[in-house]
């Protein structure tokens, strides 16, 4: 066998979380490799680093059998390495053709001026040569769809006629044909002998493309295995660890909630992001909500919570009978909204724990007294440390200093010290570990026992199928179907409307 | 450990502040600190200190107000026009309020409903109104301050109502729901805004304290000059952004604004430029120098000292 | 269909628009005896109007990559003094590279400074021009002690900034302006920073080099502005207490209209034409009688407010 790429003992520590836990990890010539592991198991950047996008901490890598060391991007592009990165987009301002070749435009040039019309000419080769959907090269990025957009990265991964193509998510904002095209390319490239590697949600489709596939957990690659002689079940239960049963998830294996409905939402509709979506939210209900990237479901979460408004149908609230229209209207009529992206849209990361569980309370502690008194703040957080068992120095510490999970404890637990009737929970237990999950878990089925409406939206079908008593399938911003916990509640059944 | 270092981060503009003290009494032998001069050092700060207790809620949402020099001389001279008029003393302090936050609504709605960024909106705003005071200046000419407000220079109503503004300002921004929230807008706008903070009535009603102590400071400084003048407020707003800078508050505002901050940064700014007079350096360009070095060599070492610490942070986890 | 149908609405409008300025530019031609439109007020105009669409051009490129800086104005005095000390000294070359050079060593400084010590750059933009000023009041003083004054350009040497020498360098400007916006290695950069340092630095751009460029870049034509700006005017005065911030509005003014446009019109050609349109609104009141230093400013100050607001209209991040 001959390695294309061979990875020791590489380390990358991102603050208090270990990304990658020395990772040793070869890639064979002409091998098609998938790898696959939950949200924040490190795949993404273990395939960074490859790329240059990451500087790697400890480790080394040996490429082509000489040491490897890609200071950025270009010398991943310059080194036959092609990523296509899950989240990271495009240069919206510039063109379309300037995009594929940015950072390299220096071989444009014709004297001190860039040769626009070769930048043209030369992309739309790499399109035709790839056989890629065309887009308009000269318009810029902002202007277009974000399949088209996808497209430009994928033609910019591929400018460099890479030996190894890595490509992470991409198949989940395309269409079907687009996909065909992507499968058509990944055989193609392989006749050629070029080595791919893919990350994709989808295990079953992975199965199909790869060679081998390797599974990451909690930072470290736990194995490799041929794509002959494995499951989908088999996969799931190394990314996971163990069995996916047990006390990590709910239970009974029937929905158990109230008649009582708490929210009711009708005919929601908001331009290019959901479509007429209605459903009710009883007491005591966990009412999960699933989807591919694009499917609208983090999109709807913002709906009912009055941050992005809608023009046709209402959201309401049953027991005080006031519809949603603002943040206002939902969180002083006991609403609550944990986002997906706690770093930069629930938590102020420079400011103390103390300061964080009184923000959302503010009005509370106030109340009708003309201020606030610094020990009823105190009070608060103090309980708040404690009920969330929240690991810190104090209450002062500054949230930065803290891990992820003790980050989101904080998050939660800001929120359910409220007096609160419905809590809408975007992707709760992204990015912590597998104690922090489970613990998260059980303060959820506490809050259902309470009484308190849960809407559960997530990337990760386990987790949805785990805790749901009722679950909304959403695809292009529709809702596709709805499940009940004890009927056909299997990953397959949501996969079929999923997709 | 840690509280350690949270006392020491606390007490640094103190510090700064006695450390000029010294260092000032010592080039002018000792006159810096003469009980004359100290009176006049006071006197010289009520007018700052007053506006940076306003501006203080603009720094905390990570904004800036530029346009407080002018805001202070439109409500001068505008209420000195009403007193002109009408001979009420009264009116023209509510005049002068009054105009102080009008343009503090105007400059909240600009920058919070409509985007454009604070310092440019204030900024446009210092040299349109700069405009509009000299041309009012022109019309009326010299005029004298009523002799109720000529009065706000004794010490006995002097003081016991700086004291008043200062405490008011200090309470409303440590102690109620409004300051937390225009500190929460300054670390995370979109966090404020999901946690429930009203994110544009917030910021309105912060410029609106701003615009009033701006208006308030006018005030005080008719008094101080027993009329109007066209230089009234002039390079007035950049003496308030050092004071709130070299207490210690971040641009970014957020958590870091705090009360005592402006306070004790509003002396230290005053005895820079009372000690370079002392010191026989009384040009225009000395103090613009002086001043500006300062201001560059402050935001350096805040600035730097804050990543720094978010660098130790991440060292130190990385043992962990 | 349905596009072919905008497009076409679109035109109209733009027609519309243009012959209301025609029109208008007409009757108030006529309303003053063919003054306004005579050949001697049309070079004045289109003069007035290239000294400021340089430095809009420079601006396009700091705002290109979320960069402001405040201290052009500033800049802009220090440069036209070198560009006539050095003009006395060597002739035209002297006035061209005295102007262009110190333009490009400032404006160098400033990026370097905002890319080195992490200082937010309005307002290092801000500490920068009260230094810059108080060097030119340094640099004056020190004149008038030896016995001199400022530089003044003097006969032939004005003679760039007289017609058909102005225009030729606008029309070389204009060129440059527009290939290093549009077709150059560095242009395309430099506006890749403004979708965000991290993505263009995950693209392989050195951003820091990147960013010093745009000081260079920015400088040159902030530096031809200078010099034209001394040719014109024979001298320019030294500016204190921040009055040299009032000196970028108008290019500011010019640019946030073309950047309002810059979907119709490629920024590097809409600057000239907004720049002229922004000083003939300031032509139009001289003709009317308003006098400058009132209300000349105060339509400034409201012209930026209403161009910003209307070039922040589509803005949906957090704005400070």
């Amino acid at each position: 066998m001959d390695a294309i790429l061979q990875i020791k003992g590489l380390c990358k520590y991102f603050g208090p979380t270990v990304a990658n836990n020395h990772i040793d990890f070869t890639l064979e010539r002409g091998e098609i490799r998938g790898l696959a592991g939950e949200n924040g198991s490190g795949k993404s950047t273990l395939l960074q680093q490859i790329a240059g996008i990451y500087i790697k901490d400890e480790g080394t890598m040996i490429l082509n059998g000489k040491e490897y060391n890609p200071k950025n991007p270009v010398d991943a592009i310059k080194n036959k390495i092609g990523i296509v990165v899950q989240e990271l987009g495009v240069l919206n301002n510039l063109p379309a053709a300037v995009n594929v070749f940015a950072g390299r435009l220096g071989q444009f040039k014709k004297g001190p001026v860039l040769d626009m019309k070769e930048i043209y000419r030369q992309a739309e080769a790499l399109f035709d040569k790839y056989g890629l959907m065309k887009v308009p090269f000269e318009k810029t990025c902002d202007t277009m769809h974000i399949e088209s957009r996808k497209m430009v990265e994928l033609a910019r991964a591929l400018s460099g006629d890479p030996d190894i193509l890595i490509l992470d998510e991409v198949t989940q904002s395309l269409s079907q044909n687009n996909r065909n095209m992507l499968y058509r390319l990944i055989s193609q490239l392989k006749e050629a002998g070029k080595t791919i590697i893919i990350i994709t949600h989808d295990l079953e489709e992975m199965i199909e493309i790869c060679d081998n596939i390797s599974v990451l957990r909690d930072g470290e690659l736990i194995e490799t295995c041929s794509c002959d002689d494995i499951t989908v079940d088999r996969i799931k239960q190394l990314m996971v660890g163990r069995e996916i049963s047990g006390d990590y998830y709910r239970t009974d294996s029937e929905s158990d909630y109230s008649d009582e409905v708490m929210l009711e939402v009708k005919n929601v509709t908001v331009p290019d992001e959901v479509e007429d979506v209605s459903f009710e939210l009883h007491k005591g209900e966990i009412l999960g909500f699933c989807g591919l990237s694009d499917s609208g479901i983090h999109d709807l979460g913002k709906v009912l919570y009055g941050i992005t408004s809608y023009k046709n149908g209402s959201v309401t609230l049953k027991q005080k009978n006031i519809e949603i229209r603002s943040i206002h209207d939902a969180i002083s009529n006991g609403m609550a909204y944990v986002p997906k992206d706690r770093d930069a849209e629930a938590l102020m990361m420079t400011d103390s724990i103390a300061s964080n569980f009184a923000l959302p309370s503010l009005d509370e502690l106030q109340g009708k007294k003309p201020y606030i008194s610094p020990s009823s703040i105190k009070q608060m957080a103090q309980k708040g440390v404690d009920d969330y068992s929240v690991k810190c120095s104090s209450i002062y510490q500054h949230m930065d200093g803290l891990s992820g999970g003790n980050k989101q404890k904080v998050n939660l637990g800001r929120w359910l010290l409220k007096d609160l009737d419905v809590i809408i929970m975007d992707c709760p237990t992204r990015g912590v570990d597998v104690s922090v999950k489970a613990y998260i878990y059980h303060v959820m089925q506490n809050a259902k026992k309470n009484g308190l409406a849960i809407i559960l939206i997530s990337d990760e079908l386990p987790e949805v199928l785990g805790m749901s008593d009722r679950l909304i399938v959403m695809k292009n911003g529709k809702i596709r179907g709805t499940f009940t916990r004890g009927e056909n509640f299997t990953q397959e059944a949501l996969i079929e409307v999923m997709v | 450990m840690m509280t350690k270092k949270v006392n020491i981060g606390k007490f640094t503009p103190v510090i700064a502040l006695v450390l000029m003290l010294i260092i000032f009494s010592l080039f002018t032998e000792g006159k810096m600190l003469s009980p004359m001069n100290i009176t006049m050092l006071i006197d010289q700060t009520v007018v700052l200190l007053i506006a940076c207790s306003g501006t203080l809620f603009v720094a905390a949402l990570g904004s800036v107000d530029l346009s407080v020099g002018v805001v202070l001389a439109l409500s001068a001279v505008v209420g000195d026009v009403a007193y002109q008029t009408t001979g009420s003393t009264f009116l023209m302090v509510v005049v002068a309020i009054a105009i102080g936050a009008g343009f503090g609504v105007l400059t909240g709605f600009l920058t919070a409903k409509c985007k454009m960024a604070s310092f440019m909106c204030t900024l446009a705003m210092a040299i349109g109104v700069r405009g509009v005071v000299n041309y009012i200046q022109s019309v009326v000419g010299i005029s004298f301050a009523s002799p109720e407000i000529t009065m706000l220079q004794r010490n006995e109503f002097k003081i016991p109502l700086l004291v008043l503004i200062v405490a008011v300002c200090w309470f409303i921004f440590e102690y109620t729901k409004i300051g937390k929230r225009c500190q929460a807008i300054g670390e995370n706008e979109v966090v404020a805004g999901y946690s429930g903070v009203p994110v544009i009535k917030t910021k309105i009603f912060a410029f609106i304290i701003s615009g009033i102590t701006a208006a308030i400071a006018g005030i005080f400084t008719v008094a101080r000059l027993g009329g109007t003048s066209t230089t009234m407020g002039s390079n007035f707003e950049i003496k308030v952004l050092i004071g709130i800078f070299v207490g210690g508050v971040l641009v970014r505002g957020g958590s870091t604004a705090r009360s005592y901050k402006v306070i004790i940064g509003a002396f230290v700014v005053m005895v820079i430029e009372n000690g370079l007079k002392m010191m026989g350096y009384a040009s225009s360009e000395i103090n613009e120098a002086a001043m500006g070095i300062l201001l560059m060599v402050i935001l350096f070492l805040t600035i730097t000292a804050e990543n720094r610490k978010g660098k130790a942070k991440k060292e130190l986890k990385k043992q962990h | 269909m349905e596009t072919n149908a905008i497009k076409k609405k679109n035109s109209i409008k733009v027609i519309i628009i243009i012959a209301v300025i025609l029109a208008a530019a007409l009757a108030f031609n006529a309303a003053f005896d063919g003054r306004f439109l005579s050949a001697s007020n049309l070079i004045v105009l289109t003069s007035h109007a290239i000294i400021p669409t340089f430095v809009a051009w420079g601006m396009c490129f700091v705002f290109a990559c979320d960069y402001t800086d405040m201290s052009i104005g500033a800049v802009i005095v220090l440069s036209a003094n070198m560009a006539g000390e050095f003009g006395l000294m060597f002739g035209f070359p002297g006035v061209i590279l005295g102007g262009v050079i110190s333009g490009i060593v400032l404006m160098t400084i400033n990026f370097l400074i905002f890319v080195y010590t992490k200082i937010p750059s309005w307002i290092a933009g801000i500490g920068m021009a009260m230094i810059y000023e108080a060097v030119g009041m340094f640099y004056s003083n020190a004149k008038v002690d030896a016995g001199m004054t400022i530089p003044q350009l003097d006969g032939d040497l004005r003679m760039l900034g007289r017609a058909p020498y102005i225009y030729i360098i606008f029309a070389i400007g204009l060129v440059l302006a527009y290939i290093i916006y549009n077709r150059t290695e560095i242009g395309l950069n430099i506006r890749s920073l403004g979708n965000g340092i991290k993505l263009s630095e995950s693209m392989g751009i050195n951003t820091a080099k990147t960013i010093i460029m745009v000081g260079i870049i920015c400088g040159f034509f902030v530096g031809c502005s200078a010099f034209l700006n001394e040719s014109y005017n024979a001298r320019l005065s030294i500016k204190t207490g921040l009055t040299s911030l009032s000196m970028i509005f108008q290019p500011m003014a010019g640019y946030m209209l073309a950047s309002v446009l810059s979907n119709k019109i490629n920024i590097m050609i809409g600057v000239p034409i907004c720049s002229l349109l922004v000083y003939t609104i300031f032509n139009v009141l001289t003709f009317l009688g308003v006098p400058s230093g009132t209300w000349q400013e105060a339509v400034l100050g409201i012209i930026v407010i209403v161009f910003g607001v209307l070039a922040q209209r589509n803005v949906k991040k957090v704005v400070k």
